[in-house]
């Protein structure tokens, strides 16, 4: 975990930077680099178009650009960019998939008392393998 | 009660007078004292601590406050004691720090004793910073950051680590003269064509920075203080200062 405090600053990982493990933050993370692990935010996720995640991807709000490999989890919202790759599950309330986008996977809508279960199911369980 | 370590260094001696002067003016003076090769400046603050002086002023650049700074914070029993800082050059980040534009502010600023407690950065085996310190990378070797839960590699030119452990890593060489591209693009007016996607940032409590093949220095106002792999920890609360009375708004965060 990097940070627990939301009023710090956020995590940025460049385009050359390659990361193994878990990277948490509080506040937004924003991936232009790639990483071999799980991404966790308690605000926002922006995956750039030059981003590779292979891992599960969870935070309020998910932005997608680049490419994962993973299940996704946004509490908030999730949109796919026309750049975008997800090849995994997918749960949010809110779903936006652009032209040009690519999703292979499962799409899971479920309503809010859900969407709080599943989050803590997801706490509990180690991520599926995609 | 206030104890000075005057930076020795040329071509500054009236500037050191006029401080002194100053000094007396304001009813603050106290005993003065100047590094040697008998003895350094920590030894300095360290000796000022056991004499009894509860505020310990360092006068001049980044480099002598960052010494008297861990000499205060790797003593024990100065709870007490705090830094007082008289920089020479008022366009510092030490400067900024304690917001101060001039000599006679700093001066004011000491008499008027406004406390502010800092974090500060530890580096193994016994050093600490209190600003910034940064490792440049003039090979093309990457750098192997290891943070609370996670390991990085990345190509890098310079790597700036401040108190909080927030870490800015710049990668200018990656980005296929995008510098160079950019200084042209202000340089006749024209605007970014988009965000940097070269430079990282992490925060942390605690880290290792490893650069296989080559010991780098990690400095602190271009005096080195360690050498790769450095490893780094988050000290809260490490040291009170002393500030300007109303700099609240105007302090670097």
């Amino acid at each position: 975990m990097m940070d627990k405090n939301a009023s710090g600053p956020g995590t940025v990982i460049g385009t050359n930077v390659k990361i193994v493990g878990t990277l948490y933050d509080a506040n937004e993370i924003i991936m232009h680099g790639k990483i071999e692990g799980e991404v966790k935010s308690d605000k926002t996720i922006i995956v750039s178009e030059t981003a590779y995640i292979k891992g599960p991807v969870t935070a309020e709000t998910i932005q997608v650009a680049g490419q994962i490999d993973g299940s996704i989890i946004a509490t908030g919202k999730l949109e796919i960019l026309p750049t975008g790759k997800v090849f995994g599950s997918i749960t949010t309330k809110d779903l936006n998939i652009r032209s040009g986008a690519i999703f292979i996977g499962k799409s899971n809508m479920p309503d809010g008392d859900k969407m709080l279960n599943l989050e803590e199911e997801k706490e509990m369980e180690p991520a599926p393998e995609v | 009660m206030y104890y000075y370590i005057m930076e020795p260094a040329t071509g500054k001696a009236s500037w050191q007078e006029k401080v002194k002067d100053m000094l007396g003016d304001l009813g603050i003076a106290g005993e003065t004292v100047m590094p040697s090769a008998a003895r350094t400046i920590e030894e300095l603050a360290s000796l000022g601590v056991i004499k009894g002086y509860t505020t310990i002023v360092a006068v001049g650049s980044e480099k002598i406050a960052n010494k008297v700074a861990t000499a205060l914070i790797n003593q024990k029993n100065t709870k007490d004691t705090v830094l007082g800082i008289i920089p020479d050059d008022y366009t510092s980040k030490l400067a900024k720090r304690i917001g101060v534009s001039d000599f006679k502010e700093a001066c004011q600023a000491l008499k008027f004793r406004k406390l502010e407690m800092v974090d500060a950065c530890f580096v193994e085996p016994n050093k600490y910073f209190i600003l910034e310190a940064t490792i440049d990378n003039n090979h093309n070797g990457e750098a192997y950051l290891s943070l609370d839960s996670i390991q990085a590699g990345m190509p890098f030119d310079r790597i700036v680590i401040k108190p909080g452990l927030k870490i800015e890593i710049q990668d200018s060489k990656g980005s296929g003269g995008q510098a160079i591209k950019s200084f042209f693009g202000r340089l006749f007016g024209k605007k970014e064509e988009g965000p940097d996607i070269f430079t990282s940032f992490f925060h942390t409590n605690e880290l290792k920075i490893e650069i296989p093949g080559n010991s780098l220095g990690l400095k602190v106002d271009d005096e080195i203080i360690a050498k790769t792999p450095i490893y780094c920890s988050h000290v809260p609360h490490a040291l009170k200062i002393i500030i300007k009375r109303d700099t609240i708004d105007q302090k670097e965060s």
